[in-house]
């Protein structure tokens, strides 16, 4: 790994990734040794192609690994230190970290303030209400909705519920798995504005898994890049940019020729 | 005799569409086509024979006795046979269902003999005469109590966290585990409510005819219920549970007793080729 100037905060972080190794079935090695550290409040991106093992590492890191018929071969996942690998994937939300799955995950014959009623349901029934109100304060189009089936909205719209149901919990940490996938550019632009509030509301850290390297290295301080299972570039956010690596395969000519190929 | 057959089909469809209910709950939570509800309706009548019969409890102790060993049937079943199976495809489950009604079965024949059980709980049993019409207070109870559990069911879902907490897990597991929600625990509180239903049908469905493992195939008509009224809709196992009493008895009142089953699974073909998602399902979601 090539790291860049400045690690994140010394004292104990919120989430660790400590030389994790992950693989499915027999052979198939999908994470070979990757460190990465979210500390408190902190956002932190996490770059890479289709395939390089972003949606892997998220899934070991949530509990959801097992579903997907892989395992850890090696290296631990604490949450404020203490090592959740091998949990249940409901036990590590009601331990502080919330999630928001790759394809907007919502329930959709449920209405818009019961999805987050389900999100907030690990809440004491007194602070539910309280947390809903902040919700709604950050996504105020949510509230417009509140009595609308999610299935019924556009996509942007589930998107930001999926982002307000996961913050009902109050989590402590977000992972949020390719938020920008299939929605219009316009619209992703408006939710990425919305995660800056999300960490000013409420001192949520977020792990922003992007296929959209420029949009993510816009808000995060710190980014790792994953390339073959491995972390081959990590840094503060405006180093990671203007590294010539990154240049070269994510943000610069190369990827521009790509997307108009594309 | 058209209101007669009406009026009976009605109250004995009302019982059908209890069991149907505790089918779709269990369908709707796990996915999982449960083809031993027939026989959890049977262990209903035989609850009721242990509890006042061969116990002698008060009936309304009974009641709280068999709701109690139903709920526990039901959990036990999800925890040692369909939690182990969780993920894997329709058919191995559907297998598990079926070995498990047929071992069901045996053991209430091993326990209490294959000889019918009269039962003898305090459900009134006399005959109320309308004009015409002869309606036993039975089966109106019968009607009665289910439209109350149905109610207390709905309002269940409509109102309660745990209510809540199943719809979701019911239209989306992984969403449901992303959000903290035990799935475990939901799907075993799906189990303990569908087997209750049937119990409850069956507690009536014993003291109508007899405690019987006979009375499986009728509990099976709750298959027949939920295609048609739509495998992924409560009000369509209710409606689905209530067509199929009424045409049963006027079959089996116009016809013979014999016809009975021709006209309840000829509406079910008809119903899958032309509308597999069935009158009150939804079309996405439906096929089944």
């Amino acid at each position: 790994m090539m790291a860049l100037n400045g690690t994140p905060a010394a004292d104990t972080p919120l989430l660790e990734v400590r030389t994790l190794s992950v693989a499915y079935g027999r052979k198939a090695v999908a994470l070979n040794a990757v460190n990465l550290t979210v500390p408190k409040a902190g956002v932190v991106a996490l770059l890479g192609a289709n395939g390089a093992g972003k949606t892997t590492l998220i899934r070991t890191v949530s509990g959801l690994i097992r579903l997907h018929n892989g395992a850890i071969t090696g290296g631990e996942v604490l949450l404020e230190g203490k090592s959740i690998a091998g949990l249940s994937a409901d036990r590590i939300v009601r331990l502080g970290m919330g999630q928001v799955p790759e394809g907007r995950l919502v329930f959709k014959n449920l209405t818009v303030e019961e999805n987050l009623q389900v999100g907030g349901a690990i809440l004491p029934r007194a602070t539910l209400a309280e947390r809903l109100d902040a919700v709604y304060d950050l996504f105020p189009r949510l509230a417009e909705r509140k009595d609308q089936a999610a299935g019924l909205m556009s996509g942007g719209e589930q998107q930001m519920l999926a982002l307000g149901r996961a913050l009902a919990a109050s989590p402590r940490v977000l992972l949020i798995d390719e938020l920008s996938l299939g929605l219009a550019p316009l619209i992703v632009g408006a939710i990425y504005q919305q995660l800056k509030k999300i960490r000013e509301h409420f001192g949520t850290a977020l792990l922003i898994v992007e296929q959209n390297a420029r949009l993510a290295l816009g808000i995060c301080d710190y980014a790792y890049v994953l390339e073959r299972g491995e972390i081959v570039l990590a840094g503060p956010a405006e180093l990671v940019a203007a590294s010539e690596r990154m240049h070269e395969s994510y943000l610069g000519a190369r990827a521009e020729r790509q997307a108009a190929a594309g | 005799m058209l209101v007669q057959f009406l009026l009976t089909g009605l109250a004995l469809g009302s019982i059908y569409g209890l069991v149907a209910l505790g089918f779709a709950v269990i369908y709707k939570a796990e996915r999982v086509f449960n083809f031993a509800q027939g026989i959890l309706m049977v262990c209903g009548a035989y609850l009721a024979y242990t509890a006042t019969t061969q116990l002698g409890l008060p009936f309304p102790v009974a009641v709280i006795v068999i709701i109690a060993a139903a709920a526990l049937l039901g959990i036990v079943i999800q925890f040692l046979f369909i939690r182990p199976l969780s993920g894997q495809p329709l058919l191995p489950v559907i297998m598990i269902t079926i070995a498990l009604s047929i071992i069901l079965k045996a053991l209430i024949e091993i326990l209490y003999g294959v000889q019918p059980k009269p039962l003898a709980t305090s459900l009134p049993t006399g005959v109320l005469i309308l004009g015409d019409v002869r309606l036993s207070q039975l089966n109106l109870t019968a009607a009665v109590v289910s439209w109350v559990c149905m109610g207390v069911f709905f309002a269940f879902f409509r109102f309660t966290k745990a209510g809540l907490l199943m719809r979701a897990t019911a239209d989306s597991h992984e969403a449901a585990i992303l959000s903290g929600v035990n799935v475990n625990r939901i799907n075993a509180g799906a189990w303990a409510i569908g087997t209750i239903l049937a119990v409850i049908g069956g507690v009536f469905l014993g003291q109508i005819q007899l405690a019987s493992t006979e009375l499986e195939h009728i509990g099976l008509l709750a298959l027949p219920a939920v295609v048609i009224g739509g495998l992924q809709s409560i009000p369509g196992a209710i409606v689905g549970g209530i067509l199929v009493g009424v045409i049963e008895q006027l079959a089996s009142g116009y016809i013979s007793p014999k016809a009975r089953d021709v006209f309840i699974y000829i509406p079910l073909l008809i119903m899958l080729l032309v509308r597999p998602w069935g009158l009150f399902g939804n079309r996405e979601l439906g096929r089944v």
